[in-house]
């Protein structure tokens, strides 16, 4: 069933599009933080410009483009009319919801995972690859680019969230700009408030973060704060899926 | 015949609007069950409800086949537009979870006359193309009952008989059981065996075409002195209505028309034209839709 949604979608114009778009985005925010790196600004190593590519390009435009085909993989099937074929063929509606929850992880580690690429491939072409000195400890290559991967993969499972927020969206407004963007607000608001006080979210953002600034992450300090935000991405997840479920489940589809 | 579907007191609320009202619908197995009504009489929610697409605000829909033995759309066939003919069948054995039939998709394709464009992207598709690679979705898995509404939108006047042709072909052969919501009536008067009346959301009446055929004694006389005529009908003929110069009558069981033809001439009336009333299930139609047997009356 996951091999009909995967035909269905990365073979539509706007996956290659929206992955395309963002190689070119990144290509030219690397190329400018290379010229940047030869008069003398920072970025200087491989690794400083991963942690500026993550700062930037993975809060700000990675999450758009995946909002972006979350709210299509959703909305099409409603703006296609195709939503009735897995329906008239008895599918249940749970299993409809649980396929496009698999092809959001999907997709979203696609567009991950294109970035993940890109962004080793920048850093190792663009800037000097040298070992990485972190709280007086020194991190190998290898380190640092395990350190990356492990970062970006906390930051995949917060990103995906997003996504199937936006599915709630989507079906509750079945519009893919209004679910992405509103989607992406929240996905805005949740970065701005990882200083606030009290903030449930705060143990998500912050695993990320141990990830590149802490430089022993085997202290048990490091594994409450995993737990923790393995916790909140848990009760997060159920949350959205049980909302997206039962909205879905209760919808009368009316196909324009 | 077995019942393969029914609806019992289906019933549908759309906010404050009842859209569909206690409808009672019984498809038999190797029906051609055709839903009649005008726009808005409730038709396609109906198929939605049966489809699944809709929830009934009470009622029940019962099926008695497997959830996979039925098939169909309701409006605008759904398609994939990115992808060709023959790849929006493959992707319908997928999401079966079926291995591909490759020429089970072929076959279909030809019969539906989409062969040459198989290769072409749906999305460039004519509503008629569109509407043939549908009914090809519909018949992939050979279902017990399909389901399809409006099925001649688009269709050019070769279409429509084609598929008219299709769909008893099938129905004869295969045995499949159809459920068409359709306007054209004279379309659907040489192919329905059961037809159900939808009004404002009511059902008005829900028959076979046998038991309407059986009234096959309304006869249509065309002449310049219609009150004459209305005057001198002999015993055993029953006046329907009077259009201009047109009365409609029914015969009872036994006369012989040319007799009443013959009557009412030897009696001074001119009469031009006198035969049986072809349009049946149109002239049951606008009577049971409208209370008169034209609408323009």
């Amino acid at each position: 069933m996951i091999r009909a949604e995967m035909t269905k979608y990365f073979r539509t114009r706007l996956f290659w599009v929206l992955n395309g778009l963002g190689l070119a985005l990144l290509t030219a925010y690397s190329l400018a933080m290379a010229g940047m790196a030869r008069v003398g600004l920072m970025p200087v190593t491989a690794f400083e410009y991963l942690i500026a590519a993550n700062n930037t390009y993975v809060m700000l435009l990675l999450p758009l483009l995946v909002l972006l085909f979350s709210a299509h993989v959703f909305a099409s099937e409603y703006r296609w009319r195709t939503m009735m074929i897995p329906i008239v063929a008895g599918m249940r509606r749970a299993t409809i919801v649980w396929n496009k929850v698999t092809l959001c992880g999907l997709t979203t580690l696609c567009f991950v995972g294109v970035y993940l690429v890109g962004s080793m491939g920048f850093a190792f072409t663009l800037f000097p690859a040298q070992d990485m000195r972190l709280e007086g400890h020194t991190l190998s290559i290898g380190e640092v680019i395990g350190r990356m991967v492990a970062a970006m993969g906390w930051t995949t499972l917060i990103i995906f969230l997003f996504g199937l927020l936006t599915m709630v969206l989507v079906a509750a407004l079945r519009n893919t700009v209004l679910a992405a963007v509103g989607s992406f607000l929240a996905f805005i608001g949740l970065m701005m408030s990882s200083g606030a006080k009290y903030n449930p979210f705060a143990p998500l953002l912050r695993v990320t973060n141990a990830f590149v600034q802490v430089a022993d992450l085997t202290t048990p300090d490091i594994g409450l704060l995993l737990l923790k935000g393995s916790g909140v991405w848990l009760v997060a997840f159920t949350v959205i899926i049980v909302v997206l479920l039962e909205s879905f489940r209760r919808q009368d589809i009316v196909l324009e | 015949m077995t019942v393969l579907l029914e609806t019992n007191q289906l019933h549908k609320r759309f906010d404050a609007l009842d859209v569909v009202k206690d409808v009672n619908i019984h498809i038999h197995r190797g029906d051609i069950y055709v839903l009649l009504g005008p726009n808005g009489a409730g038709k396609t929610t109906t198929l939605g409800l049966i489809i699944g697409l809709l929830h009934p605000t009470s009622g029940t829909v019962t099926f008695a086949g497997q959830p996979g033995d039925m098939a169909g759309f309701i409006g605008l066939p759904p398609i994939y537009p990115h992808l060709s003919a023959r790849e929006n069948l493959s992707l319908s054995f997928a999401i079966r979870r079926r291995p591909v039939d490759s020429a089970r998709i072929d076959h279909l394709l030809e019969t539906v006359g989409l062969s040459a464009a198989r290769d072409r992207k749906a999305g460039a598709f004519s509503t008629g193309m569109r509407q043939r690679l549908g009914i090809a979705r519909a018949l992939l898995f050979e279902p017990q009952l399909v389901i399809l509404d409006e099925p001649a939108n688009g269709l050019d006047p070769d279409g429509i008989v084609e598929m008219r042709q299709m769909i008893l072909d099938l129905n004869q052969r295969q045995g499949i059981t159809w459920l068409i919501s359709s306007h054209m009536l004279a379309e659907m008067e040489q192919i329905a065996t059961r037809v159900s009346i939808l009004m404002n959301g009511t059902q008005r009446i829900e028959a076979t075409m046998d038991s309407l055929r059986q009234d096959e004694n309304v006869f249509m006389l065309e002449t310049s002195q219609p009150e004459q005529a209305q005057a001198l009908l002999p015993p055993g003929v029953t006046l329907l209505e009077v259009n201009g110069p047109r009365v409609q009558i029914r015969l009872e069981n036994g006369r012989d028309p040319a007799h009443v033809n013959r009557h009412l001439v030897e009696n001074g009336v001119p009469v031009t034209e006198f035969r049986r009333v072809q349009d049946r299930l149109e002239t049951t139609y606008f009577q049971i839709c409208y209370g008169s047997r034209r609408r323009d009356v």
